[in-house]
Order: structure tokens, then sequence, then C-alpha cells
């Protein structure tokens, strides 16, 4: 039985890759739970510190959207909503990002994409379905396994929020480019009309370990730079620097307002912003539970002491449909075959056949200057990093590893593609060309002379 | 203890730690009154000793150490010094100063920005609604601001890598390599094409080699790559695997004069260079180094720099990076030593 199909435009579906990806930094699985108008998409990692959620507007974001209500087992009742939970790296494999060759892109162009979710009992089939429609008649279709289960909503209760501030979305990615890789906390502070962004990490190390601490980054700027700054003054406010870059890097892709609420210490943090385009994001972050002393030394075991404070706070619970349509949820009665875990299995195991011919990762410099590569990149002058692409062969053709990607099924090579998504471990230290040039077999005579005539 | 400066050119400075950083984690830096000198001995590979004077990247520099000659060691991460000057690389100022922090020395970077989109909080908006609607007389062309937005509006980003300040005696024992003189001495051409011809000869012999023993999964031989100079002008660059043996020659090349050490008794012999120059264009001076090395110590092509090879034959290659653009070319070197293979 069809419960909901929707159509995504092709910059819907980037802006839906975009918010995979932000929520595949919080949970390997994405929790979707569609109702009359709409569909969130949420995550709540495993500590239990950071949730995220994206809200698609069923008549803004989708160029269609209509959600049949299913009725309840055993009776005449439809049930408000519908909600599932599907491993992120398999929606993303299917919803891709705006990354590729845009000439090459040209000829395989998506035009739109439909989606259709079935759920049944017995001999039907639970299916979350999605049909790329490409130019020139192509249609890609995934069938994507989801497993029946209620989302954890972390809820944040505005009632009693003392502290505001908004800000620009990039001016805020502006400032959280700062930051080097390896810290683990951020730190709020304002003072006199000052705001300080602290990136720090609590570790206490000693004799040649102290070299291998990550950097320690201040970055202070006026209140002004705020669009709103309404914040108790000396307020140490501490949250996570990886759950925070992560909201800050998806907010900064359009130009928007990101607005924080929060409280206290130990209470939690709400960011929300919207991209006019339907999609309202909402995150909900942790505070570190003590509050840190002007002259700070380090206070070893606060974030582990802070991560089981909110593991049972009580902001997060079960839905309400949840508990009502309990014989939904259990495993018991769950429908067919679908498991997260089989999933897992399945992947794994595929992507190990599947290894001697990856995809070739997206050069960062156009291939065809054969010898010399435009020089437009500090980048060029990096080393070739020769052990990344140990599976290197001289192929005749480089797209023959992916031939078989266009099967209809859902295939883990695409899968392992997007492991390697940039946007995934930004390490900026490892700037590194990608695997430019496979050898091709001949060159052209322009290149050769290209080469040796300057 | 004291250390602190402005660091005047923030570019160069990052281009340096880039290239450095390739080549090993931590770097010793040696500060005194008038040098700066970074020195990268790595376990296996490159060795380098780069030595700059105060003002190619400095400037309003003061030192003051009770050791001998008012020098400060410092034993220094690469990485997260790279990782900190990019945040300054759209500042209008940076700053460096040695200091501690929870009792942990580190050196500072203070860094002042201007924040690019103070402009742009608004127009950032502006710019997403009227995508859609036409100006036909372009009187949108006059951007309104509000009196405080044309207000520079700076960021101060504070970075603090951490360090080790090294005793004097703990240093003292180490000193360059000491290397006999050159059989041939050449000016390298465009490091760029150089790379990409030596990255490609690597990934070649990677290639054909992995190719060869795919299933036994062992790929740990290193590929060498064959480097030659006469003293005629000439570099020659190949690799030879089982199955391939290719080469790339560059011709019409400068052989520099070298001045003779004046410390030797210079008159007593022949030098090697001049040696192997009378022995006419066939006569060469050959090292073999590893290819993965190599592309590593070519990244310090992205400095622009003139640069002098010295081939010792079969035994070494020196190479002289010289600073462009600097009056004071001949006190900003760095030198690197590269040690060859035996056949």
């Amino acid at each position: 039985m069809t419960i909901l199909n929707f159509t995504l435009n092709p910059e819907a579906i980037s802006k839906m890759h975009d918010a995979l990806v932000c929520l595949g930094k919080f949970n390997e699985a994405v929790s979707i739970e569609a109702s009359q108008d709409k569909l969130v998409l949420t995550a709540l990692n495993s500590s239990k510190s950071a949730y995220a959620s994206f809200t698609l507007v069923g008549n803004k974001f989708f160029t269609k959207f209509h959600y049949k209500q299913p009725l309840v087992r055993g009776s005449s009742q439809s049930r408000e909503k519908f909600s599932c939970k599907i491993y992120n790296k398999a929606l993303l494999s299917v919803f891709k990002g705006r990354v590729g060759d845009p000439s090459r892109e040209r000829e395989t162009a998506i035009e739109r994409c439909e989606v259709t979710v079935q759920d049944g009992e017995g001999q039907a089939r639970s299916r979350f379905i999605v049909k790329i429609i490409c130019r020139h008649g192509v249609i890609k279709t995934y069938r994507l396994t989801f497993e029946s289960v209620a989302p954890m909503h972390a809820q944040f209760t505005k009632a009693n929020v003392n502290n505001h501030w908004a800000i620009s979305s990039r001016t805020l990615r502006e400032f959280v480019e700062h930051f080097g890789p390896g810290t683990e906390q951020l730190d709020i502070y304002s003072e006199d009309g000052r705001v300080s962004l602290t990136s720090y990490t609590e570790k206490i190390v000693s004799g040649n370990e102290i070299l291998k601490q990550p950097l320690h980054t201040t970055i202070a700027v006026d209140t002004l730079e705020f669009t709103e700054f309404s914040v108790e003054e000396q307020l140490h406010i501490v949250v996570s620097v990886k759950d925070f870059k992560s909201i800050i890097t998806h907010a900064g892709i359009t130009a928007t307002v990101v607005k924080a609420c929060y409280s206290r210490p130990a209470s939690p943090m709400q960011l929300t912003y919207t991209d006019g385009g339907g999609v309202l994001s909402e995150f909900i972050l942790m505070t570190i539970g003590e509050v840190r002393s002007k002259s700070a030394t380090p206070i070893p075991n606060v974030s582990r002491a802070a991560s089981r404070a909110v593991s049972n706070r009580p902001a997060s619970r079960q839905p309400p449909d949840a508990t009502s349509n309990s014989g939904r949820a259990t495993p018991s009665e769950m429908p067919p075959p679908p498991r997260t875990a089989s999933m897992r299995e399945r992947e794994t195991g595929k992507s190990k056949m599947t290894r001697p011919s990856p995809p070739p990762p997206q050069p960062s410099i156009p291939s065809d200057a054969l010898f010399v590569p435009a020089a437009d990149g500090d980048q060029v002058w990096d080393p070739v990093n020769y052990d990344d692409d140990d599976d290197a062969m001289l192929l005749w053709d480089q797209d023959r590893g992916e031939e078989h990607n266009h099967s209809a099924t859902l295939n883990s090579t695409r899968t392992q593609q997007n492991q390697n998504h940039p946007g995934d471990s930004r390490d900026d230290q490892n700037i590194r060309l990608a695997p430019t040039q496979r050898l091709g077999p001949t060159q052209s005579m322009t290149e050769i002379k290209g080469m040796f005539d300057d | 203890m004291r250390f602190k400066t402005s660091v005047r050119n923030i570019q160069t400075f990052s281009k340096l730690t880039a290239s450095l950083s390739s080549l090993g984690k931590v770097a010793w830096v040696r500060l005194d009154d008038t040098n700066v000198r970074f020195t990268i001995i790595p376990e296996t590979g490159t060795q380098v000793w780069a030595s700059f004077s105060i003002l190619s990247i400095f400037e309003d520099y003061h030192i003051q150490s009770n050791a001998s000659s008012n020098t400060i060691n410092l034993e220094l991460p690469l990485a997260p010094l790279h990782r900190a000057l990019k945040s300054a690389l759209n500042a209008t100022s940076a700053s460096i100063r040695l200091t501690k922090r929870d009792g942990i020395p580190v050196l500072s970077l203070t860094i002042i920005t201007n924040t690019i989109s103070s402009g742009n909080s608004a127009s950032g908006f502006l710019n997403l609604n009227q995508s859609g609607t036409q100006d036909p007389f372009g009187d949108h062309a006059f951007r309104e601001e509000a009196l405080d937005a044309g207000r520079d509006r700076e960021a101060v980003v504070t970075q603090d890598i951490p360090v080790r300040v090294l005793t004097a005696v703990s240093v003292e024992g180490i000193h360059e390599p000491r290397v006999r003189e050159p059989d041939a001495n050449i000016i390298l051409p465009s490091l760029l094409q150089l790379k990409a011809i030596s990255d490609r000869f690597t990934k070649l012999s990677l290639a054909t080699n992995s190719g060869v023993v795919r299933g036994g999964g062992v790929n740990t031989v290193a590929p060498k790559l064959e480097l030659s100079a006469n003293m005629h002008g000439s570099l020659k660059l190949s690799i030879s695997t089982d199955t391939l043996n290719i080469s790339s020659v560059w011709t019409g090349l400068t052989n520099p004069e070298i001045a003779p050490d004046p410390g030797e008794d210079g008159e007593a012999e022949i030098r090697p260079d001049i040696r192997l120059k009378a022995q006419g264009p066939d006569a060469w001076a050959t090292v073999r180094i590893d290819g993965r090395d190599w592309g590593r110590v070519l990244s310090v092509g992205r400095l622009g720099g003139r640069v002098i090879a010295c081939f010792v034959n079969e035994h070494a290659l020196i190479l002289y990076v010289y600073l462009q653009n600097f009056d004071d070319e001949e006190d900003s070197v760095l030198t690197y030593y590269i040690s060859s293979f035996t056949a």
C-alpha cells in the first residue's frame, strides 16, 4: 500500500543531500516522519547529547507531496504520522549532491526524482522507492529497505530561555573555519560588547605529547557582528565543537541567519535557521555542565559527566503516537525482513567485493592537462599520496568500473564513493591531490606541444 | 626568555610551512638576532635546513634570551603552525609571541582580520530576494548602506600552537651534513613541470609494479627515480622497471659557477665539476632517489624560488632553494640534503 509519494526537483535533491550529509554527522541512521503537510528528517547521536532535525514543508519544498494516512492495524482509525528509519549512507548514495563535472553532468542531468513509500503486512512489501528521472529517458530506480520505528525527538522548551543571539550564517561559518582539527569543546562567552568563541581541549598531556595538542583557537568579535545579541554577561556556555561545526557547515551553504537560544550551562541550546526554500533546520545541543571560571584550569571528566546528565534528561521522549501505536513498533509484528543489522551486513560484504575498482575520486585538477596541471591552486604542490589509490591499475577506460552502477538496485560502489564525501572529514591538514590522472593510453599532439612549448 | 614579532610576509611563511610539513611533522626552530632557521631531520628521507634573514618573513622582531648569542631553540609541530597561518591569509596583521597557557609553552599567533561578511550579513538576504526581480534601470546599482556598515569590523583570532623550548645543550650536537664537492651544478627547470613528470613516473612504476605483484599484495618497494645532470646544461629524469624504461631530458639549462670553498685549497686539485665539464656532454653525475620522497621535496616549488641542484655522483643531491624577490637572497635559502640509493 502506498503511504507517501513526493516529487523533488533537482535543487531540492541537492538540498536533501546537504541535509543528509549533516544528519550523517550525528547518526548513521536517519529517522523519517511523514504527516499531512511535511516530512521531518531527524538524527539523535548515540550519547543523546545532540539532536538534528530538518523539516521539509510539504507544499514548499516538494513539487508534489501526497500523504495517505495508513490505517491502524485492526481498526478503522487512521494514523496521523508514518515513521521509519533508513541507513543514511543508503540515502546519500541516491540523493547526490552538486558534485561532479558539469560537462558530463549535462548529458545525464537529473530532471526530477519521485519517491514512493510502500508499507504493507505479510506478502506486501515495505519499501522506500526512489526513481531518478534523467534526461534521455534514463530512469534509475532504487528500492531501499527501512525499519518501522518511531523516532526519538528532543524537545526544547523556550519558557525559561533568557539568552539568545542571531548572526549571519556566512559570518559564523567564517569564524568556525578558524578552528583546527582535534579540539573537543567550544566555549561561547561575552563581556563588554565583545564575544569570544574558544575551541579547546581539556586533555592533559605532558612531555613529548605536548606537541600533539591541537590548536587552541579564540575568536573575539564585536557584538555588533551579530544581528541580535542578548546574552547574560560573563556566562560561559560550552558545547561540542564538532557538533557545532557540523551545523554551521550546513547553515553556511545558504545565506541565512542562525538563531541560538539557551539558558544555563547543563541545559540544552537550540540553533535554528531556515533557507527560504521550505527547509526548517533545528538542532538541540547539550551544553556542558560546569561553569568554566575565567582563569580556566583544565577540569577532567567534565565532558563525560555532561553526557551522562544528558542521557537521562527529560527533554527527549517518545512521541505520543509511538506509544499509542505500540503494536506497530514492536519488532515481533514488524513487517517483513528489513533490519538495520542486515542492511549493514550487506553493505560491508559488498563493499569488499567491489573493492578492486573503486570509482575514481573527483579530480581536483582538470585531468586534460596531461602532464602539467593548471597552476591555479597551491595544492598542486602537495605531494601526491600514492598510498591512497593502491588499487591503481592501468586501465584503458577509467569509467569501466562504473558500468554496473546503472543497475536498478542500490549498489555499494556508490555508497563507497559517498563515504569519501569531502564534507565528512574535512581535515584541513590533509589537503592533498586527488589522484589526478588515470593513465590514458594516448595523448593528443596538442597536449604534447603545450607541455614543451613554454 | 622573550620572543615577539610581527609577520611581515604571511603568504611566504605559510607556503614555507606547507613545504616543510610535507617532509616532517616537527621542526627544530632556532631564532637569534639575525636569522630564523627551520631544521627537519626525519628518520628516513630528506633533511632540510632552511635559514632566513629575519626581514624576509618578520618585522618588529624582538628576542631576548639568556642563552649564548641570544638564541631560542624550539621544537615546533608544523601541521598546527600551518593550520594556524591559514587563518592569517586574509588578515590585516599577524603577530607571534612565545608565551604560556595553562603552564604549557605556546607560540601564540594573534591575527587581526576584517570580517568580510560584516557588510554581507544583510546583503546576503538582499541578493536572495532580488534574484527574481529584474531591475531595468539599474536603480539598485547603488547599494544603500547603514552608516554603521561602512565601518570595518575586526575579528581577533588567537591560535595557540604548542611548542617545546629546547636547551642549547640538547641541540648543540646537531650539525648540517657535510658533503664532498659536487660533480655537477645545474639550475633546475620549472619545478611544476619537474614535479608533474616525476609524480607521473613514480605513479607509472607503482602501477606497473603492483600490476605484477597483485595478488601477492606486497607493494613495499618504493620506485627509484634516476636523476642525472651534466655540465653542459642537461638534466635527465628516468625510471626503469621490468617492463618499461622512460626518461625525460631537459636541455639548455644553466650550470652556475659555484665559488670554491675558501677553506679548502682549491688550487691543489681540479674541482670535480670542472673535471666533469671537460669530459663533455656525455658525462653525467647521477643519483637515485625515492620517487615519493622527491615528490615531497618538490612541493617547495610553491615558494617560486630559484633552485640550484648539486649532484654528488652516486652519493647525494643537494638542493639550494632561494626565496624569490628578496634583495638579501643569499641569506635566505632552504637546503635539502637527499642521499642517493645504490643501484
